[in-house]
């Protein structure tokens, strides 16, 4: 059983060495698959200190002209304005549905499906075919070309977020708590305010930190709904980047990316400070 | 904790507190209704509204008589097609084996990877896409690296063709797809791997016959929902698209913007939205038995 033996083990040695191959070969794709993720994010920062009018990478020299200039032009910080008004009127919007629709949800499934396929509804659709359908009612409801308007359609597209978020907080909710406090004698607005709301809040204010994202980058709804008199950044953006690409929309990118990415390391905070709350 | 404590501030003023006790059935059930309400009118009658509009008396006839002999709209909802699903089998391709490595990688790597899996999925697509524009433009990194590797001999078009609208939608969708794969092989049974390694299978074997198999509704998933998304990108195509490039989304714009006619928007939106609206439960049905057994 020599034989046997030496062809297992010659087996066992070319799999260890076909593994460790493997291995190498998987981690340089896996990480040539992460330089694919994040080079177009990455790319705008060096970008946006290109010196001159010539967009390239590398740029040749390094300046902060554009991004001075940027900050201080009276477009962009207009644009950046409206763009933080429509995400902060959206979050808000969003957060009061969602937060409601997880709270008041009926049990049973046959009530709950529907609803559920309706607030799921926006992330499904296009953003196309939402701004279409919403161009009807909004005509009819003069709020085409409002920044209300904007904020409306923002808020639907941040619903199914806020709901998720609330919704998973609320099953975590440990019910006994609820009754203790009752049975102590806690009123309901005291239960609500001391033991759901605690629990509930982180994963109410990441959703609505998600929603201020969406609403921040979203570019259809506000082109087709803003009538040209909502000029958020990706509008502005839009309305340059598809005849030119200069530096000085490089230094647009780099700072609004940056308002993004801030404001998703809050929500990602705000998300594992849920979880660590229901582990304990 | 302070922080619980500043969010007690803010919330009563923009949370239903005083509906909230479990006893409140009227006032939790008045609130039920005002959320059907919103969704009813703002959301459902605004897309059964689509109808309507696209029937609207339009000379001859409706749109869809239009959009269905017009051989430039035929053909944008060809391209839509071919895109969506080309877009998609790439997407599934890149996001299993990324899927799996994340899956098999110690918990470190793993908050590496999805962060750089968050990172993109969060960046404005217009951002991002001028982003592509710059990489692939003809002095750009893309070609220096192509003509520095010796795979081509001088720089190539990329700009304005397929490649570079399939590059850059297969960027936008690879995070999204690989979340579905990823949940899915985490939910697989690891004993079950092992059990078919230690009978004998091989590697290849134990991963075609046992991990494929089980971790197919995310991969089912993940092909819907990318093309479903597929379906409806416009940013992509406009920038990085030629002419023969153009996806429905940009017809629907075209439509409105240039041609004037919402009738044609809304029958082209209503097609996109039916075609989502019926692939979806249907793929969803052929993943959900699976993940029940």
């Amino acid at each position: 059983m020599a034989g046997d033996d030496v062809i297992s083990r010659v087996g066992r040695m070319s799999a260890h060495l076909f593994r460790s191959d493997r291995r190498i070969t998987s981690t340089l794709g896996a990480c040539l698959a992460l330089t694919f993720l994040l080079l177009p994010t990455l790319l705008v920062f060096p970008l946006a200190f290109t010196q001159g009018e010539v967009l390239r990478f590398p740029p040749d020299k390094l300046s902060t002209e554009h991004v001075h200039d940027v900050l201080l032009s009276t477009t962009w910080r207009d644009a950046l304005w409206t763009s933080i008004r429509v995400g902060a009127a959206a979050a808000l919007l969003a957060t009061v549905i969602g937060t409601t629709a997880a709270v008041v949800m009926p049990k049973p499934e046959t009530a709950r499906l529907p609803l559920q396929l309706a607030i799921a509804l926006p992330l499904v659709l296009p953003p196309v075919v939402l701004a279409v359908a919403w161009f009807g009612l909004f005509s009819d409801l003069h709020l085409i070309g409002t920044m209300r308007g904007i904020a409306i359609a923002h808020g639907f597209l941040g619903v199914p977020f806020v709901y998720l978020n609330v919704a998973g907080a609320l099953a975590s909710l440990n019910r006994e708590l609820i009754l203790a406090a009752k049975s102590l004698g806690a009123s309901p607005i005291v239960v609500f305010g001391r033991i759901v709301l605690p629990i509930v809040a982180p994963g109410v204010l990441a959703g609505a930190l998600l929603t201020f994202i969406l609403s921040f980058d979203e570019l259809i709804l506000p082109f087709f709904l803003g009538g040209g008199a909502v000029q958020t950044i990706p509008v502005v953006m839009w309305s340059q980047v598809q005849y030119v690409t200069s530096p000085e929309i490089a230094a647009v990118a780099a700072i609004t990316t940056t308002v993004t990415l801030v404001t998703l390391s809050v929500a990602v905070l705000l998300g594992m400070l849920r979880i660590r709350r229901i582990s304990k | 904790m302070p922080s619980q404590q500043g969010t007690n501030d803010i919330m009563p003023a923009i949370s239903p507190s005083p509906h909230m006790s479990p006893g409140n059935a009227i006032g939790k059930r008045a609130l039920l209704a005002s959320v059907v309400i919103v969704f009813f009118v703002g959301l459902i009658i605004p897309l059964l509204q689509l109808i309507t509009q696209s029937l609207s008396p339009a000379g001859a006839g409706n749109s869809y008589e239009y959009i269905f002999s017009n051989a430039g709209y035929l053909s944008v909802m060809r391209t839509t097609v071919a895109i969506s699903l080309t877009t998609s089998l790439l997407t599934l391709v890149a996001a299993y084996p990324l899927a799996y490595f994340i899956w098999q990688s110690p918990t470190r790597l793993r908050v590496v990877f999805l962060a750089g899996l968050v990172v993109p999925f969060f960046t404005s697509i217009v951002v991002k896409n001028f982003s592509w524009t710059v990489i692939m433009q003809n002095s750009g990194p893309a070609n220096r690296l192509l003509v520095a590797t010796g795979i081509v001999d001088s720089p190539q078009e990329i700009l304005f063709t397929r490649t570079a609208v399939l590059i850059g939608m297969v960027h936008y969708l690879l995070p999204i797809a690989v979340v579905p794969i990823f949940v899915s092989l985490l939910r697989l049974d690891r004993s079950l791997i092992k059990a078919a390694r230690s009978l004998g299978a091989t590697r290849s074997r134990a991963f075609l016959l046992v991990t494929l198999p089980l971790s197919w509704p995310g991969v089912a998933t993940s092909g819907v929902t990318t093309l479903v998304l597929a379906s409806g990108f416009y940013v992509t195509p406009a920038l990085l698209g030629g002419r023969k490039d153009q996806m429905v989304a940009n017809l629907i714009d075209t439509s409105i913007r240039q041609l004037n006619r919402l009738d044609y928007a809304a029958g082209l939106a209503m097609i996109v939205a039916v075609v989502v609206l019926v692939t979806l439960p249907v793929a969803l049905r052929q993943v959900a038995p699976p993940q029940e057994s």
